[in-house]
């Protein structure tokens, strides 16, 4: 019997309560969802590549995995609290009917692990298919063929899952079952809204939201203009003000809701609008900490989410090859590699192979070793027209000393970049032989350098130094012109007077960085010889995937064999799938985690908010009994309802998106956000700006339903004699 | 004269709940006009089936059979529709508990039936203060109930059933949750309205004291009418009241509650 009522009762609890189902389904999936990152195809695609990088990744999935445990207990809660009171007029009937309180929460506990089975396996289900969706989708968009598609199920995975949801729902359960406790049976038979109807004073009111504006304009200043100082302290302060700012503004907002039923007249006496704005104005004045929650809740969903969206298109922009050139770097004696590399195995993999020579300069250190080598390079000339070049405000910082290490970023100007990549490297210049790069060039299908005897070239590197274009830099372009046509010399060597070549076009030296320098003369091979620091020549082999090949088979499938076969080889070697791993790897890092948190917070507030409604919606069922005798048609109450809905999500929610916006801009302004992809920006900030909107409507719609379920059973017979 | 006309005309109705083997007939056969004007009480003990009987004419149930009839119409028979109509224009309501809202101010309740029914307001607000004036209420009507007492409560609530002007107020229990101060004055300010604006009022009661306002009182037992006291021209309250009290002992010795 004792039996037959728990199954029956969690039945009726699924049946009758879907919103609280599917919050429970929805923790599952979650915490699957985490759990199951190390079983993706991306990621054990990575390892490969990067398997300290994932390790460090996948141990900090804990931490993330606590943290959704514990933001989820607390949706549990609500989401279990509200069930229990739908049912507290039942529970007082168990209570009066003699049934003892130990027994009540035995029973609810019973009850509620019959329904954490049912969402535990809905929602590994759910979780897992959605995983599985997420594994397939991110290794279709990284590259076709080269993420072997694996099954994402994992049984560990499911195992932690249950836990960790078992736990928490059983805690959750233990709470409110103390609560019960504590409770009269005369509370839980009438349990009713509180009828006091706590207003405020409009002062009162005015005053918070002039203190939660202020709070507001505070956090908004700091993100705006004050973000980084102080090492991030003020990233706190800015979230502090704002939370404090929104708890205010909605505290204040909600209780002068009343001044605007009585602004307008007119339109508040039409149909239920003026009972429609009270219901809003009590669910928000009631509740204005939660309502505020949620609304903190969005704008950080929306910030994440953002986050997450941005580094996908960071990805997909680099993920565009504009200064990498070679797929393969194979390094090792000279002989060796060559013969490997013309061997029949490989030949069908190679093209525009080419044996680059590189060194440093010797210096002038003939004179001692405790005094500092001296450089073979005379450049003031050059030097000079550079820090001319500058603008005025980087001109005359310079020139005062203000600055004095160079960094090197896309905030200086070119010339900025320019002087400081030069003097740091200018003592013993790296040497590259003309006729490497003369290979280099001719693969790209551009003309040889053919340089005089007194000619040379310089080469930044596009990887470290920021350029809008490959093929010419435009103020040291102009500089080495002029001085061409005015007969100048800029720069000597070993006190001969060089000549310059403007407009060479630069590409990446080596597939990925065995290479990693600033800048380099690109020299006559018998300069090259006759200059270069025997110490530190080296050579390295490069070559690409045959395009004939990349067109049969796409890039990655056969850059995945030759890496095969060069594995088996022994030899040194890098990948432009390194390269690739890396930025794949700062995305997955990125953006998962970020997207998730993001998700998570958007689905908690949107469920707070649902719950939230729900439960006023219980509460003040007499009303709508009172308004149908008083003449009202269903129809009016369920569009009075839907407007109810419509006020309760859009408020928090708009809250949120003038704060979201202005994170957002702030990050930007931070240089914490890039959006460096203008063409991807647009569709993918509204997919994702259209995945938010239609979560939180399947919320609205839900909830909306919900209500009208209420409405429809409001029967016309409230007391039966 | 309009004094003499039916408004109200119940006919044959009977009410069954349950079904076959658990059928409980809570009326059966209930028949009686209300004219236009008159200030009806219905007396009986719980379980007499009164309340079923005001829920019928107020449209809350529907009855088995049998038909009511206002200004010669079967409501009874309505639609949800029709019956929204009727609701809160037609026939104003007075419940035991009131039946406020809390979260609107003593004015917006008084006036939602108006705006449910899309009524004009112009005329309206004259209505409120007159309504307002007479029932003493003028001072609470930006309050919210839960700031009023239970007196001021049920005298909103009067305003509430009287603003739309219906054909008919049907009150249930009105000074069931009252002290007797308030009944007092609740009951004087509606007879005083049914007199002075020959307004017709329906009340369920099992207070004898509250019936005594009544110019007629019908009353049932065991879903039939087994009785009906007039009040005679020019007879005080008091001996109404008297006269009452005196068929209650006669029927069930001396309390209205144990009949």
């Amino acid at each position: 019997m004792f039996s037959r009522l728990i199954y029956r009762n969690a039945k009726r609890s699924r049946k009758e309560n879907l919103i609280y189902f599917a919050t429970l389904v929805t923790a599952v999936a979650s915490f699957y969802i985490i759990l199951s990152l190390g079983r993706q195809d991306v990621i054990l695609f990575l390892r490969e590549f990067e398997s300290d990088a994932i390790d460090k990744l996948l141990n900090q999935m804990p931490i993330v995995y606590g943290f959704a445990l514990f933001l989820l207990f607390f949706l549990i809660l609500f989401a279990n609290q509200y069930q229990l009171n739908r049912r507290s007029k039942e529970f007082g009937t168990y209570l009066i009917l003699g049934m003892r309180k130990e027994r009540l929460i035995l029973q609810l506990l019973a009850e509620g692990l019959i329904t954490s089975i049912l969402a535990l396996i809905g929602g590994i289900l759910i979780g897992g298919f959605l995983a599985e969706m997420i594994s397939l989708t991110v290794s279709k968009l990284v590259g076709q063929g080269i993420i072997g598609h694996h099954i994402s199920l994992s049984i560990g995975a499911i195992i932690l899952t249950i836990i960790g949801f078992l736990s928490i729902q059983c805690i959750a359960l233990i709470i409110l079952g103390g609560r019960l406790f504590t409770q009269e049976v005369h509370q839980m038979l009438y349990e009713e809204m509180d009828k006091k109807q706590d207003m405020g004073h409009i002062k009162g009111n005015l005053l918070h939201i002039l203190i939660g504006s202020i709070f507001l304009a505070a956090a908004y200043w700091i993100v705006l203009y004050r973000f980084i100082d102080f090492g991030g302290l003020f990233m706190a302060v800015a979230f502090i003000c704002g939370s404090l700012g929104t708890l205010f503004f909605i505290r204040g907002f909600g209780k002068l809701l009343g001044l605007l039923t009585n602004l307008s007249e007119k339109k508040s006496t039409k149909g239920l609008h003026r009972f429609t704005l009270r219901q809003f104005q009590e669910n928000i004045a009631n509740r204005s900490t939660s309502v505020a929650v949620t609304s903190i809740l969005i704008t950080l969903s929306i910030i994440l989410i953002a986050n997450g969206a941005s580094t996908i298109i960071g990805f997909e922009s680099s993920f565009t090859r504009t200064s990498s050139l070679y797929d393969f770097t194979v390094s090792g004696n000279d002989e060796e590699v060559e013969q490997f590399l013309t061997s029949g195995k490989m030949t069908a993999y190679v093209e525009d192979l080419n044996r680059l020579e590189i060194g440093r300069m010797k210096t002038e250190d003939e004179l001692g070793e405790d005094v500092l080598p001296v450089s073979l390079v005379e450049w003031s000339t050059l030097r000079d027209q550079l820090i001319k070049a500058t603008p005025k405000s980087e001109q005359e910082d310079f020139l005062s000393g203000k600055i004095q290490g160079y960094t090197i970023s896309d905030e200086n100007s070119e010339a900025l970049n320019l002087l400081g990549t030069l003097e740091t490297g200018i003592t013993s210049p790296y040497l590259i032989a003309e006729t490497s790069y003369n290979r280099l060039l001719e693969a790209i299908g551009e003309k040889p350098l053919n340089l005089a005897e007194s000619e040379m070239a310089f080469y930044f590197n596009p990887d470290l130094l920021p350029m809008d274009e490959l093929d010419n830099m435009p103020v040291l372009d102009t500089i080495l012109e002029k001085a061409e046509n005015e007969g100048e010399t800029l720069l000597s060597i070993a006190n001969q007077a060089m000549s310059i070549r403007s407009s060479v076009p630069i590409r990446g030296l080596v597939a990925d960085r065995s290479i990693e320098i600033f800048s380099a003369f690109i020299v006559p091979d018998s300069m090259f010889d006759q200059l270069v620091n025997e110490g530190t020549y080296a050579t390295y082999w490069n070559f690409r995937i045959p395009k004939k090949l990349q067109d049969q088979q796409g890039l990655m499938s056969p850059m995945m064999e030759a890496r095969d076969i060069l594995m088996a080889s022994g030899l040194e070697f890098e990948s432009y799938l390194q390269n690739f791993g890396r930025q794949l790897f700062y995305v997955v890092a990125g953006s998962y985690t970020t997207l998730y948190m993001g998700f998570l917070f958007l689905i908690i507030a949107c469920t707070i908010l649902a719950l939230q409604f729900l439960t006023q919606m219980k509460q003040t069922r007499d009303r709508y009994v009172t308004l149908s005798l008083l003449g009202a048609k269903r129809q009016q109450m369920k569009k009075s309802m839907h407007r109810q809905v419509l006020c309760i999500f859009l408020l928090p929610m708009s809250l949120a998106c003038i704060s979201g916006v202005i994170g957002i801009r702030g990050m930007i302004s931070f240089a914490m956000l890039y959006f460096e992809n203008e063409v991807l920006l647009y569709p993918i900030a509204f997919s994702f700006a259209a995945v938010v909107m239609v979560i939180v409507v399947i919320y609205g719609v839900a909830v909306s339903r919900a209500a009208d379920h209420e409405i429809d059973k409001l029967n016309w017979k409230p007391h039966i004699d | 004269m309009v004094r003499h006309e039916k408004l109200l005309e119940v006919q044959d109705l009977q009410k069954n709940y349950g079904k076959k083997d658990n059928l409980t007939k809570a009326l059966r056969g209930i028949s009686f006009d209300a004219l236009s004007g008159e200030f009806l009480g219905i007396m009986g003990a719980s379980g007499s089936g009164k309340t079923t009987l005001l829920n019928c004419i107020a449209t809350i149930i529907k009855p088995t059979s049998g038909r009511v009839l206002l200004n010669g119409k079967n409501i009874s028979a309505f639609d949800s529709k029709d019956l929204a109509e009727y609701r809160g224009s037609r026939i104003g309501y007075l419940f035991q508990d009131f039946g406020l809202l809390d979260n609107l101010t003593g004015q917006e309740n008084i006036l939602l039936p108006l705006s449910i029914h899309g009524m004009d307001f112009a005329k309206a607000n004259a209505q409120l203060n007159e309504l307002a004036d007479f029932l003493e209420i003028t001072d609470i009507l930006d309050k919210f109930p839960s700031q009023m007492s239970g007196g001021q409560q049920q005298r909103v609530a009067a305003a509430r059933s009287l603003i739309s002007d219906p054909d008919i107020v049907l009150a249930d229990e009105p000074t069931g949750a009252l002290d007797t101060r308030s009944a007092k004055k609740l009951m004087n300010k509606l007879e005083s309205i049914n007199k002075s604006s020959k307004r017709t009022i329906l009340m369920v009661t099992h207070d004898p004291n509250a019936a005594s306002f009544c110019s007629r009182i019908l009353f049932i037992q065991d879903g039939i009418i087994f009785h009906e006291l007039r009040r005679k021209q020019g007879e005080a309250r008091e001996k109404f009241y008297e006269r009452i009290l005196q068929l209650l002992a006669q029927l069930g010795g001396g309390s209205a509650n144990v009949l």
